[in-house]
C-alpha cells in the first residue's frame, strides 16, 4: 500500500485563514482522501518528536499556510522534509474575490467556501501525487 | 492605580485529533469573547517560526498554554522559547476528570463538544483572573 | 541608534521611520533628489487594514489632488483608499504591490512602496515623523480592537 501524502497547514489561530487551512486539510484526510492523505502536529515536529520528524523526512508533503507569514513551510523545511507543494490560503482568496472569510473560532459562511474549494485542490494534488509514486 | 497585565493565552495547534480542535475553540472563546480585553492571543505555529513580536510578548507578559493531550506542545514550547507559562491545562487529562468522552471528529465539534469548550474556556477564563490578581 | 521610532501595545510594535514625513491619512512621503515625492502605507496602516489581498493605483499620468483618491487596498476587512498626500503627476507605480500586495504587510517602508508623485505644487500639512509619532500612538489604543481581530 503506498505511503499517505503528509498535509501540513499551519493552524494559525489569529486569522481565519488558518482555521480555513485546518478544515481542509481535515477535509482530505477524513472525509475525501482517508487513507491517502494524513496529517500530524506541527507542533510536534518542531520540539522534536522523533515519530513526527520521521514521518515528515519519509513522505511526501504538502504545506498549506494561511498567510504570507507562512508558519508552516518555515517550519517544516527546518526539518529533514520533502515539500512537493506549496498552497497559499491567500492565493485562493485573489482567485475568489467575492469571498470575505472573517471568522476564526467557527468558519463562517464564506470560510466554509473556501475551505472547501482549498479541500477539492487539495484532494486532485493528493491524487496526483499517489498516481506518481511507485 | 494598579494596572493587570494582559494574559497571553496559546493554544497547541492540535492537528492530530478533536482534542486539538477542542484546545484552540476553548482558546478562541477566551481571547474572542470572554477575557477579549485582557488577554493577547499568541499564535504556536508563528510563535514556533521565531517570530519576535510573539516571543517579546511570551517574555515580558504571562502566559497560559493550552494543550490538547500530555505532549504538551504549547507548555513545552514557550518554555523553551520565552519562559515558562504561569499556568497550563492539558484538556486531555481534565475531559478524563469530568468523565468526558474525547470528540469523535476534529473537524467540527458536535454540540455537545461546544459546550465542553465553553466550560474549558470558563476555567481559563477564571485562570486569566487569578493570575491577573496575583500580579 | 533605531531609524524607527516605535511603541507596542500588547504584542504588536508599531514604527515610524525617522526619516520620512506624513499624511493624516497614513501616507508616508519621502522626497527624493529628483524633486518627486515616494509615497507608501504606514506601518500602522497596514496593521490596522489586515493581510492585503489586492491593491491598486491609478496609472502613470494620473494627475492627482492632496487628500484625494490615488489607489485603494482590500482586505477581507475592508476596502480602504488611499489619499494622495500632495498635489501632482503619478510618475511611478510599484509593480510589486500589484502583484503581491502582501509586501505592503511585510515591509511597508520599503519594498512595499506604492508609488511615486512629481508634485505640482509645495508640500503642505504634512507631519514631521515626530509629530506623526505622537498622533500614531493615540490611533493605537483606539484602534487595538481592529488589529486584534
Amino acid at each position: 500500500m503506498k505511503k499517505p501524502i503528509l498535509i501540513l497547514p499551519c493552524s494559525g489561530i489569529g486569522k481565519s485563514f488558518g482555521s480555513i487551512a485546518r478544515d481542509a486539510t481535515f477535509r482530505v484526510c477524513d472525509e475525501l482522501r482517508p487513507g491517502k492523505a494524513d496529517t500530524l502536529c506541527l507542533s510536534l515536529l518542531v520540539m522534536g518528536d522523533e515519530e513526527a520528524r520521521q514521518k515528515v523526512a519519509s513522505s511526501q508533503c504538502i504545506v498549506i499556510d494561511g498567510c504570507p507569514l507562512a508558519c508552516s513551510k518555515n517550519n517544516v523545511v527546518r526539518s529533514e522534509s520533502n515539500v512537493v507543494a506549496e498552497f497559499r490560503v491567500m492565493d485562493l482568496l485573489r482567485e475568489n474575490r467575492g469571498l470575505k472569510p472573517k471568522e476564526v473560532t467557527f468558519l463562517d459562511e464564506d470560510g466554509e467556501k473556501l475551505a472547501k474549494i482549498l479541500a477539492d485542490k487539495l484532494a486532485e494534488k493528493v491524487d496526483e501525487l499517489v498516481e506518481e509514486s511507485p | 492605580m494598579k494596572i493587570k497585565p494582559k494574559i497571553g493565552v496559546v493554544s497547541c495547534s492540535g492537528e492530530c485529533c478533536g482534542l486539538g480542535t477542542l484546545s484552540r475553540v476553548a482558546t478562541r472563546m477566551v481571547l474572542e469573547d470572554l477575557r477579549y480585553d485582557q488577554t493577547v492571543t499568541i499564535c504556536l505555529p508563528l510563535f514556533l517560526a521565531g517570530e519576535t513580536q510573539e516571543h517579546g510578548f511570551a517574555k515580558e507578559y504571562p502566559t497560559i498554554a493550552v494543550d490538547g493531550c500530555n505532549k504538551h506542545c504549547a507548555y513545552k514550547a514557550i518554555t523553551k522559547y520565552s519562559k515558562e507559562p504561569a499556568a497550563g491545562f492539558d484538556v486531555e487529562a481534565l475531559l478524563k476528570e469530568w468523565g468526558v468522552e474525547e470528540p469523535k471528529t476534529r473537524r467540527v465539534l458536535d454540540a455537545e463538544n461546544v459546550e465542553v469548550a465553553k466550560r474549558i474556556a470558563e476555567l481559563l477564563a477564571e485562570k486569566v483572573d487569578e493570575i491577573q490578581e496575583a500580579s | 541608534m533605531s531609524g524607527y521610532y516605535e511603541t507596542t501595545a500588547d504584542k504588536f510594535i508599531f514604527k515610524v521611520k525617522k526619516d520620512l514625513q506624513y499624511s493624516k491619512d497614513e501616507v508616508w512621503v519621502k522626497q527624493e533628489s529628483t524633486g518627486n515625492i515616494r509615497v507608501g502605507l504606514t506601518d500602522f496602516g497596514q496593521r490596522r487594514a489586515g493581510d492585503l489581498v489586492f491593491a491598486e493605483v491609478q496609472p502613470v499620468g494620473t494627475k492627482v489632488t492632496s487628500g484625494t483618491f490615488m489607489g485603494s487596498y482590500e482586505t477581507i476587512k475592508m476596502v480602504q483608499d488611499i489619499l494622495s498626500p500632495a498635489d501632482g503627476e503619478i510618475v511611478e507605480v510599484n509593480p510589486a504591490i500589484i502583484s503581491k500586495p502582501e509586501v505592503i504587510n511585510s515591509d511597508p517602508y520599503g519594498e512595499g512602496w506604492v508609488a511615486v508623485i512629481k508634485p505640482t505644487s509645495s508640500l503642505s500639512g504634512l507631519l514631521s515623523a515626530e509629530e506623526y509619532f505622537e498622533v500614531m500612538k493615540i490611533k493605537v489604543v483606539d484602534e487595538l480592537k481592529k488589529i486584534k481581530g
